[in-house]
């Protein structure tokens, strides 16, 4: 087991046929949680580029349901395979699980930034339009994937990768900020980490 | 002072027909500011006249007794109104682009009610969007309260999302260790 895979293996089951290939290597997460990852991660590489990370306005009940929309591809294609209705392919499982996550790290953001007693007037999210760029990152990663090769699969695997270092980081802040009543920023990336790393020891420990 | 409204002959008190054209009389100034009788002859409009004068001078003389007195403000109604041209009326309170579509009704002090409270958080946990929709727009009210409880929704709801990405994980664990309801779950997930 690889660096990749063993940082893989703290998210997700990484069933074999689950997974994309890409340059004769099995990409580290399974195909719906590379989607997921690579939203969180293009969402949050956007955000940080347009410097909106401080951003706590509150959202449009438009945006909010903009951002909210993508939930339910996912949920209809798990419930509708769970029960049988109908097959999914690597290539559905990738796209609902994109959808299902580019809107996170804006919820994030705006729950780790907005403060009820204080003003709230730096936006995060000024366009709906930006929402497509994180959806289009997605898009040409998945033509990566098909035909990027070796090269491909390094550089997906890294981003995916980092979106799930990202997602651990933004859960972890969020507990630690209410807890210590101070932004623990550093804090909670070594949690973050520790606990990736005691997650994938233990998965490839028992297997 | 009454007066024949056909001849303009000036009748005494207590006739009630004219004594020259036999009139029944109608037309009676008691009040001389009293502008609802009918409009009548060209000697009644010299007497409503010279009363009108009478009062401007009073009322110029009472101006000039006190000459700092408090200017009147002009009443809402007090321009001439002209129906030629249209006018939008807009009361205090009307719709204005700028408001928000949650802040026009709840004060700023509003509180939360219990049952709100627990309907909402209750339909937070069940329908995760459906929680963060509402702790959103609660976010963008005008009262402390209800931003501090649509945080907390908002919280709840992106805590449901993250624990259903980690129940990926949680059931390869299990699937990985032990068997029983989680081992096929991660082939549905």
């Amino acid at each position: 087991m690889n660096f990749f895979d063993f940082f893989g293996s703290a998210i997700c089951h990484q069933i074999a046929e689950r997974r994309f290939h890409a340059g004769g290597y099995a990409l580290p997460l399974c195909a719906r949680c590379t989607g997921i990852y690579l939203a969180i991660f293009a969402s949050a590489l956007l955000l940080f580029c347009l410097n909106r990370t401080h951003g706590n306005k509150p959202f449009s009940v438009f945006r909010s349901v903009l951002l909210c929309a993508g939930f339910f591809p996912l949920v209809i294609d798990v419930v509708s395979f769970t029960l049988g209705l109908r097959d999914t392919t690597n290539y559905i499982r990738f796209t609902t699980g994109a959808l299902f996550a580019f809107g996170l790290p804006y919820l994030f953001i705006l729950v780790r930034n907005f403060r009820a007693d204080g003003e709230y007037e730096r936006p995060i999210m000024k366009t709906p339009a930006e929402l497509a760029v994180a959806l289009l990152f997605c898009g040409v990663s998945l033509l990566l994937i098909r035909y990027g090769g070796f090269f491909g699969y390094l550089l997906i695997s890294a981003f995916s990768l980092f979106g799930v270092v990202l997602l651990y980081y933004a859960v972890c802040n969020l507990a630690l900020s209410r807890l210590l009543k101070k932004n623990a920023g550093f804090y909670s990336f070594l949690l973050a980490i520790g606990i990736i790393c005691v997650i994938g020891y233990f998965r490839t420990g028992v297997q | 002072m009454n007066y024949c409204k056909k001849c303009l002959r000036v009748l005494n008190e207590g006739e009630k027909f004219c004594p020259a054209c036999g009139e029944a009389v109608t037309i009676t100034i008691e009040n001389p500011a009293d502008k609802h009788t009918e409009p009548g002859t060209a000697s009644q409009l010299d007497e409503l006249n010279s009363i009108i004068e009478e009062n401007k001078a009073k009322k110029e003389t009472a101006e000039a007794a006190a000459p700092y007195a408090q200017p009147v403000s002009p009443g809402p109604y007090s321009k001439p109104i002209d129906l030629s041209t249209s006018t939008t009326h807009q009361s205090p309170g009307a719709y204005t682009p700028s408001q928000t579509y949650s802040t026009a009704s709840i004060p700023a002090d509003a509180e939360v009610p219990m049952s709100t409270k627990v309907i909402l958080t209750i339909l937070s946990v069940l329908i995760a969007p459906a929680g963060i929709i509402v702790g959103i727009i609660n976010m963008n009210n005008k009262s402390k309260a209800y931003r501090s409880f649509g945080q907390v929704m908002l919280i709840v709801g992106i805590t449901q999302m993250a624990v259903v990405l980690l129940c990926c994980c949680a059931g390869s664990i299990f699937s990985s260790s032990v068997s029983g309801i989680f081992n096929e779950l991660r082939y549905y997930y």
